[in-house]
């Protein structure tokens, strides 16, 4: 990638950002923080951290905030949110799972679990079309929550017993006279390593390591009698190994931490830039050190010039469910929010339907979220929120926060910021409510 | 999101950037001008392709159920030969496919035994990328536009034309529609495909111009806002124009009640409309059979034969039928034995059908070994890339070396005249 300063040099790229006055601590870069990091910020958040600097913002955003959206303090609200996605969420099948994972992401006091908890959902993609248990998804989701910033060396570990994802690798049978390739596939293709780091031979070495695993009634089990503890040998290394020896087997491949990373820089710095393997080694080698433990690379990630940089700025396509909650955060649609329901809905329009990824690969990120259909349904949910009064009157917000007077500069400052060419800016005119909409469905709005 | 798709999206972005184009957004898209034609010539063809997405059995479907080596391999997945739909002595097709049977009687189908390519890849995610790109190197540049995106680069559209190409469906679009020059557009329903402006009609056509006023701005310094901008516009007219489509329909659906079905009558709906387009695209999935795959196989198979019937049909009904051809292919078959799980693991070589107003009905080429395998997989017997070429250079009318490469001769597949 060639960014516009040195900074394609790792020392540089990787090192922290200071503001100074070339690059100063302004609402263009807070709002950029909050975009990757986290979901869109309101205006008071916005401002807060405009007064508070760099450091605490990112503290803030790595180890959350000490209350939800609607007030009540951290801990009490995950207990809550806890125990109403197992009862009616799961209760309620696939639309519960997603509204209840919904309202999690609009009142969260801790937006970048969620967004690191979608990130794995992604990472290890698991559909309930196959699944079919809600219970199996919901289990799933709080293992990817409970890890999310947390030991990668652990999720995994989990995941090979984890019953959703064996249910959907069709692994709920696996026999040392007939091991089932697939999961030992994936693990190696999308979980760890990525095409090329391995051979179709280490495959059904691998596979033999994973026999005796047996999902009964929604529940793992190892049988030994049906496991093949024979001599194994893979990627270059022999003995009698198990599932759990593949994981280590895996995570001590270079390849293992390079991958993560490369995801890890989608999803925060940029989609469209390819990154040199030079630019990803002193984060693999961070993630590696620290005994995969993910809050690394993504700390030092978020603290870095790089990161900060200009020209990397609206590098990501936003997805279904950034678009989304992103807007409602952003415009306080809060108490009362939207109908979960109806914006799990919306999110499938436009391409993202929660627990159903379209395969074990996940969802085609960046520009791929975008396709005539797709663009209609965004266009659509914005043109759906903003007729909705009761819940959302932009007049009022503009109000309340003294800018009754300006609609078009607060929904450009809270909104978009630093992305309209001037002949844009000109065409955003009229009331506030106009004024949002038009700045909601351009073409800039879609890019994080 | 694998590293190769992202690769292929970001130098795909890098060529769009290079690609001017123009204060026109899409070159013809579905623009109403008053010069616009509004039949399509009737001489021009059609292609559908239905992509089976999964791997799909290619041995339970088009079953060697006389050839030796098919009893020993799939002992409890064997289908009982006494339902089997006759195609030759020795093979017969899934006993619910009746309807595709009957396609066979009517003379409108070819089943091509074993294709495949060389060095098969037994991953979903790339051996698709080999089908759909056509190209059996993984470079960034062959992973730039797919097959049937190279066949709209070679053939813009002229000005004020329909869409070359529609993708019917949800999830992503297909890489084998991805181009260089033009977004293909993608539709689920063509009911849902219009901007929902609330209000009265005045408000509505307000709206509508607000965000097409905001969109049509020139973007000229970032790829990905120039891709955007571009996508956006292009859903605008689309919608526009296939409003028009949807708002003349009202007659009884004679479709059964299927997904696959219900798709293919919106492409049934467009092409009788006298839309020019001329390449379709549309997709099953759930054909990756790993586990009790009897009761599941037998419902897609079912789903796909009578899909394909009452298109068929519908077409007929409108004297549409000869300017039809459907391709129906899977990214790989399943490992002629079964797995332990009453299902199969991925394989190599399929059959895949063509139809329409084929020239020779029935079996094209030998059925594979069942003996002389590779790595437990049937052998191809004819690359994948040979029907490409036929159908690009005698149905559709277009070069396939610069398509599909040098050195794949055509097949006599389709009637052209």
């Amino acid at each position: 990638m060639r960014l516009r300063t040195k900074r394609d040099d790792p020392r540089q790229a990787w090192s922290p950002f200071e503001a100074t006055d070339r690059e100063p601590w302004d609402l263009n870069r807070v709002a950029h923080l909050h975009r990757r990091a986290g979901f869109a910020p309101s205006w008071d958040v916005l401002q807060r951290d405009l007064d508070d600097g760099p450091e605490l913002s990112i503290d803030r955003l790595l180890h959350g905030e000490a209350e939800a959206l609607d007030g009540t303090p951290a801990a009490q609200f995950e207990n809550l949110i806890d125990s109403l996605t197992r009862g009616p969420g799961a209760a309620a099948g696939t639309t519960g799972l997603q509204a209840s994972w919904l309202y999690r992401m609009i009142h969260t006091p801790f937006p970048l679990q969620e967004r690191l908890t979608l990130f794995w959902h992604d990472h290890f993609a698991t559909s309930i079309e196959k699944v079919n248990e809600p219970n199996l998804m919901r289990q799933q989701n709080d293992l990817l929550r409970r890890h999310a910033l947390g030991s990668f060396s652990d999720l995994l570990r989990s995941m090979a017993r984890d019953p959703a994802m064996l249910v959907w690798l069709d692994a709920t049978a696996s026999k040392k006279d007939h091991p089932n390739e697939n999961y030992a596939r994936e693990v190696m293709e999308l979980f760890t390593l990525g095409r090329g780091h391995y051979s179709e031979r280490d495959v059904q070495e691998a596979a033999r390591a994973f026999t005796g695993t047996f999902v009964v009634q929604g529940r793992y089990r190892h049988d030994p009698r049906a496991f093949d503890a024979g001599e194994k040998s893979i990627l270059g290394q022999s003995g009698f190994f198990d599932g759990d020896a593949v994981a280590s087997i895996l995570l001590d491949q270079p390849a293992c931490a390079q991958f993560l990373c490369r995801k890890l820089f989608a999803l925060l710095v940029s989609e469209v830039d390819e990154p040199s393997e030079a630019l990803i080694e002193p984060l693999a080698e961070a993630y590696r050190n620290s005994g995969y433990d993910t809050s690394v690379p993504v700390a030092m990630i978020l603290r870095s010039r790089l990161f900060f940089d200009s020209s990397i700025r609206r590098k990501r396509v936003k997805s279904p469910v950034e678009f989304a909650v992103g807007t409602i955060r952003a415009l306080e649609i809060v108490s009362p929010t939207v109908s979960t329901n109806d914006l799990a809905e919306a999110c499938s329009r436009m391409g993202q339907r929660l627990f159903a990824p379209p395969s074990v690969a996940g969802w085609d990120s960046g520009p791929a979220w975008i396709n005539t259909t797709t663009s209609l349904a965004r266009s659509n949910t914005i043109l759906q929120l903003m007729n909705d009064r009761r819940r959302f009157d932009p007049e009022a917000l503009c109000s309340r926060h003294g800018q009754a007077d300006e609609p078009t500069d607060f929904f450009i400052n809270l909104l978009v910021q630093d992305a309209l060419s001037a002949g844009v800016r000109e065409r955003i005119t009229g009331s506030a409510h106009e004024v949002a909409t038009r700045v909601l469905t351009s073409p800039e709005y879609q890019l994080s | 999101m694998t590293l190769h798709r992202r690769q292929f999206l970001r130098s795909s972005l890098a060529a769009s950037s290079l690609v001017s184009m123009g204060g026109a957004t899409i070159p013809g898209f579905l623009a109403r001008s008053a010069q616009a034609a509004r039949v399509a010539n009737p001489d021009d063809r059609i292609l559908v392709v239905v992509q089976l997405v999964g791997g799909n059995d290619g041995l339970n479907t088009v079953v060697p159920h006389g050839i030796d080596g098919y009893v020993r391999n799939r002992r409890r997945l064997r289908l009982p030969t006494g339902q089997l739909h006759r195609i030759t002595e020795d093979i017969g097709f899934h006993p619910s496919m009746g309807q595709m049977a009957k396609l066979l009687e009517d003379g409108r189908l070819t089943i091509v035994q074993g294709v495949g390519y060389p060095n098969p890849d037994r991953s979903h995610f790339r051996s698709m990328e080999i089908w759909e790109t056509a190209r059996t190197d993984s470079s960034p540049e062959a992973l730039e536009t797919g097959w049937l995106g190279r066949v709209l680069d070679a053939n813009p559209a002229g000005p004020g034309s329909d869409s070359p190409a529609i993708h019917v469906g949800g999830g992503r679009l297909p890489l084998a529609l991805k181009a260089r020059r033009i977004e293909v557009p993608s539709m689920e329903q063509i009911d849902q495909f219009r901007l929902q402006a609330g209000g009265s009609s005045a408000d509505q056509d307000s709206t509508r111009s607000a965000l097409n006023e905001v969109a049509s701005v020139e973007r000229t310094d970032d790829p990905l806002l120039g891709f955007l901008r571009r996508s956006t516009l292009a859903a605008y007219e689309s919608s526009a124009r296939l409003e028009e489509v949807a708002s003349g329909q009202g007659d009884d659906s004679n479709y059964p009640n299927f997904d696959l079905a219900r798709r293919l009558e919106q492409i049934a709906r467009i092409i009788k409309a006298g839309f020019g387009t001329r390449i379709y695209y549309t997709r099953q999935d759930g054909y990756d059979t790993h586990a009790n795959q009897l009761g599941s196989h037998a419902a897609l198979l079912n789903e796909l034969a009578d899909s394909l019937a009452a298109f068929h049909d519908d077409l007929a009904q409108d004297g549409q039928a000869d300017r039809v051809a459907v391709l129906v292919f899977s990214e790989f078959g399943r490992r002629v034995a079964e797995n332990a799980s009453n299902g199969t693991d991925h394989g190599a070589a399929a059959p895949v059908f063509v139809v329409g107003p084929v020239s020779q009905a029935g079996l094209m080429g030998e059925h594979p070994s069942l003996d002389d395998l590779d790595e437990g997989d049937l052998k191809y017997q004819l690359d994948f890339r040979n029907l490409y070429a036929s159908l690009l250079d005698n149905w559709l009318g277009v070069s396939s070396a610069p398509i599909v490469g040098e050195g794949f001769a055509s097949l006599p597949l389709l009637k052209t005249s």
